[in-house]
């Protein structure tokens, strides 16, 4: 897993075709008691908080290469640095285009874009001008556009020792 | 020029009045359906289903989130224990287990509000209104509401419960429907009636509560 290499900080958007990362926290997750299979995640792991100031944290996928769950292991130990990240919570991935159009269809015109951060996450991605206020965005975002979901499991155990709390 | 009539919605004592009156003589399936809501309604209007209306939110008193999650998970567990009667014990017990989980210690995003009395009474009264046979997944949203989910294949609802029985929620189909709202929870058969959810709602002839 290699980091892609760059040379400034800057703000870029990311292509439709590439893919941005939530890291959803155990409560949001909708797990399937009986299995302890994921059955979904919850509409409102896409509800804007007081401290989003506005957008949506992310982080972009293919800032690492290898597979699917290589590249989540690395966006796991960016999202480690400021979050707790055990193995009992998920990642959800979805394709940028998807996102913009899913925002589009309730008259949001997104930009998803990628703003490393060099102390916290090089992977760093934000979704602006995105307003969280509209139940069915949001569950087409957790049903749909996001619904690419990983158990969190399958990726810290390939990044020990976890879990990590942040520093 | 006559003026515009506001829009009337039913409250729950009116509710309660129309779904109260005698059956007529042609008594059918509806008429089966309004006895069955007036019992719903009566358990929520007397005894442990009425008093866990009037939960406040409280603040937690310990100087460390770990103590603060402690209380909230004793708190919650008293409530559900008072409304016992109503509760399926097996799945009672799992709803100890699940707000183990998610008011553990361990698992807590700091930028999550600390969980609400008043949700969770919104959340057992729902579920004693409902007397779903299906138990929902549970969750919590970071401004501290409980989320219930209830789904079928590709189809799902989700249900924010607010304060004061009021609710937030969200249905969508495979078949293409994507629905959302807010109403108060006597109001949600009514609501979502339209989207054919009984299947969400029941499986077979379980019994939860």
């Amino acid at each position: 897993m290699n980091q892609i290499t760059f040379s400034a900080m800057a703000i870029k958007s990311l292509s439709d075709d590439h893919h941005v990362v939530r890291h959803i926290t155990n409560a949001l997750v909708d797990w399937d008691e009986q299995t302890g299979v994921i059955r979904g995640i919850f509409p409102q792991a896409f509800e804007l908080k007081e401290k989003d100031e506005g957008y949506l944290s992310a982080s972009w996928r293919e800032f690492f290469r290898g597979t699917k769950l290589q590249q989540l292991a690395g966006i796991a130990a960016f999202v480690g640095k400021t979050r707790k990240v055990t193995s009992k919570q998920a990642f959800a991935c979805g394709r940028v285009g998807d996102v913009k159009e899913a925002c589009l269809e309730h008259g949001q015109k997104i930009r998803v874009t990628y703003e490393p951060d060099a102390e916290e996450n090089l992977a760093y991605a934000a979704i602006r001008r995105y307003q969280s206020d509209n139940m069915e965005l949001l569950d087409l975002l957790a049903k749909d556009a996001w619904c690419d979901v990983t158990h969190s499991k399958d990726v810290v155990s390939l990044v020990g020792p976890w879990p990590r709390s942040p520093t | 020029m006559m003026r515009p009539q506001a829009v009337q919605v039913p409250s729950f004592s009116e509710d309660l009045r129309i779904y109260t009156a005698p059956p007529s003589q042609g008594v059918g399936v509806d008429a089966e359906g309004a006895i069955a809501r007036v019992a719903s309604m009566k358990r929520l209007l007397t005894g442990a289903g009425h008093k866990i209306s009037n939960i406040q939110n409280v603040a937690a008193k310990s100087d460390t989130i770990e103590g603060q999650l402690a209380e909230k998970r004793t708190a919650f567990k008293r409530v559900a224990a008072s409304v016992g009667m109503h509760l399926d014990p097996d799945w009672r017990n799992r709803l100890f287990s699940k707000l183990d989980s998610l008011i553990d210690p361990e698992e807590w995003d700091c930028d999550f509000a600390l969980p609400s009395e008043q949700s969770f009474s919104t959340f057992l009264r729902m579920i004693i209104y409902l007397h779903p046979t299906k138990r929902p997944g549970l969750g919590l949203s970071a401004k501290g509401h409980f989320l219930a989910s209830w789904s079928n294949l590709d189809d799902r609802i989700v249900i924010e419960c607010l304060a004061n029985d009021e609710v937030r929620w969200v249905l969508s189909r495979a078949a293409g429907d994507l629905r959302a709202g807010r109403t108060k929870i006597y109001r949600i058969p009514d609501v979502i009636h339209p989207y054919e959810p009984d299947h969400l709602f029941r499986d077979g002839d379980k019994i939860l509560i």
